[in-house]
């Protein structure tokens, strides 16, 4: 039998076309593939929850029978990191009140409405980067949203259905958002008493510089010394800390003297604007389009980068993407390449947020 | 009305469904060195078997395009990359008449490689992914022995749905 006979050769071609002119008919936007492709879903739907019944006791078989030294030593470690929290919960309650204002200052959760879905998959293939969260069109989700958690910038949406979504993940390939560099301003930087004042002074006042009751926090006393290393967006511009300090006054008996510290961060200023893209599997995403304006100071790793907005970006402004973590020269006018170390940690995504917001140029009216 | 029932297009769409579900729910954490399994591509290269080249083009094909509305990608891409993995392990009944077990399993796991190949070479015309260089070095070669050790369960489930009945052999002059 010939390896190339006339029908297996018309079967090849064939193939080969109508896949083409699928891709052809996809790529160029048809309402009726559209369409089709939503249905399908709906169809596949009983499937995947008959799948969901049947594989989820198998995986969780499978898991309990490999995994059972991983958990009893992770179980372990979470008691550790439970009597920690203990303390920690006790000093938490003494800063929540600033935290809240902090929220209602620069959150983005009070800025834009946002859903809070669960994340159900993953993507199904090797090559793309994508997870599957449990919300859809009926939360008000639409394509093009930004996706984030506590960390920053997850992705984009790229699916909805009605009960789900598809996020295309910041490391995909296929990703692409506006976005900006900042760094400390020189000025805050070198010291200067007149931009960065940092003064320390001790009182025994009743309250907290953000009107908290030092009876409150008093139970602060017990708290054991920790360190949180807050994410970058928690980072706020002018925000006053108070440390609580117990002094000891009389023998057996313990006051708590109030130490506001008030400590103004350095501003953190745009230096350049560019694109952040993603580079696929095993590579971090980076910034480009970044010419490196003397004018604006230089651009040293740790800086932070985050969304512009702007009235076509469909992220809103000021979401923390992460940190320059390198800075790859490149030849000619194509500027630095700035690679990003991301502030969320998307191999460990459980619940995300979708931001519900369109750019302006998008909003009818 | 049994002839009806016996059209493969009627047998491979609920399969196709079934196993398309599966690879999004059981299989959407197996991860074996880091590479996701491709049960429905397995199938598909399966089929070449008791199928032929053409036949199991045909079949991936469907079962691609499936997969493409299922995951949103660019519809075509998984059908020609699925077509080309059923085509090529049909190859097999090109080799020989009555292959050996072992000749099935090079052939499929050969048809299951070729079609996970194709998906990074069509994306990297329709999108800005694409190649992955040194990871197709360990994609390829865990999705290709996917592909054989399920072509043992797969056969038969293809034989099944393109409703081919098994060869069988009698003296001449019986």
């Amino acid at each position: 039998m010939p390896v190339y006979s006339v029908n297996r050769r018309r079967a090849i071609i064939l193939l080969i076309l109508s896949s083409v002119l699928l891709l052809t008919l996809d790529l160029r936007g048809n309402p009726l593939i559209d369409r089709t492709r939503a249905a399908f879903a709906n169809v596949l739907s009983p499937f995947e929850t008959a799948g969901r019944v049947i594989a989820n006791p198998i995986r969780n078989a499978w898991h309990g029978a490999t995994d059972y030294e991983d958990l009893q030593r992770e179980n372990e470690l979470l008691r550790d990191q439970l009597a920690q929290q203990r303390g920690d919960d006790l000093a938490a309650r003494a800063i929540y009140g600033d935290y809240q204002e902090l929220l209602a200052q620069g959150g983005l959760t009070s800025r834009y409405p946002t859903v809070t879905a669960r994340v159900v998959g993953g993507a199904p293939g090797n090559f793309e980067q994508t997870i599957e969260i449990d919300r859809g069109s009926s939360d008000a989700i639409q394509v093009g949203m930004a996706v984030v958690n506590q960390g920053g910038l997850v992705g984009k949406i790229t699916q909805v259905y009605d009960e789900r979504s598809v996020v295309l993940l910041v490391t995909d390939a296929d990703y692409a958002v506006e976005c900006k560099v900042s760094g400390v301003n020189p000025t805050d930087a070198s010291g200067d008493p007149t931009a960065n004042s940092s003064t320390t002074s001790t009182s025994t006042a009743d309250t907290t510089p953000s009107g908290q009751k030092v009876s409150d926090l008093s139970t602060t006393t017990t708290a054991a010394p920790t360190t949180t290393t807050a994410p970058p967006q928690a980072t706020v511009l002018g925000q006053t800390t108070t440390t609580l300090v117990p002094t000891e006054t009389s023998v057996g008996e313990t006051t708590t003297t109030v130490v506001p510290t008030t400590t103004t961060v350095p501003q953190l200023v745009a230096r350049e604007t560019g694109g952040c893209i993603g580079r696929g599997f095993g590579r971090l995403p980076a910034m480009q389009y970044v010419t490196e304006n003397p004018a604006f100071g230089p651009i040293d790793v740790g800086d932070v980068v985050t969304t512009t907005g702007g009235s076509t970006s469909l992220a809103p402004p000021d979401i923390v993407i992460g940190e320059v973590i390198n800075k790859v020269s490149r030849a000619g006018s194509a500027g630095p390449l700035l690679e990003i170390k991301l502030g969320a940690d998307l191999a460990h995504l459980n619940f995300i947020q979708v931001v519900l917001y369109r750019p302006p140029s998008e909003v009818p009216g | 009305m049994e002839t009806l029932l016996r059209r493969p297009i009627l047998r491979i769409v609920p399969v196709g469904l079934m196993l398309i579900a599966l690879q999004r729910t059981a299989f959407a954490n197996a991860h074996p060195f880091g590479v996701h399994l491709q049960i429905v591509l397995a199938l598909c290269a399966a089929a070449g078997v008791p199928g032929g080249a053409e036949r199991a083009a045909w079949m991936g094909f469907v079962l691609g395009v499936m997969f493409d509305l299922a995951n949103g990608f660019p519809l075509g891409q998984h059908g020609l990359a699925y077509g080309l993995a059923g085509f090529v392990a049909g190859l097999v009944n090109v080799v020989a008449v009555d292959p050996h077990w072992w000749l099935k399993l090079i052939f499929v796991s050969l048809g299951g490689a070729v079609g996970e190949f194709t998906v990074p070479v069509v994306q990297t015309f329709v999108s800005d992914g694409g190649w992955q260089g040194q990871r197709l070095g360990r994609i390829l070669p865990v999705v290709a022995v996917t592909c054989a050790v399920l072509s043992f369960l797969f056969t038969h489930l293809g034989r099944w749905c393109l409703a081919i009945r098994k060869k069988t052999w009698k003296p001449r002059n019986e």
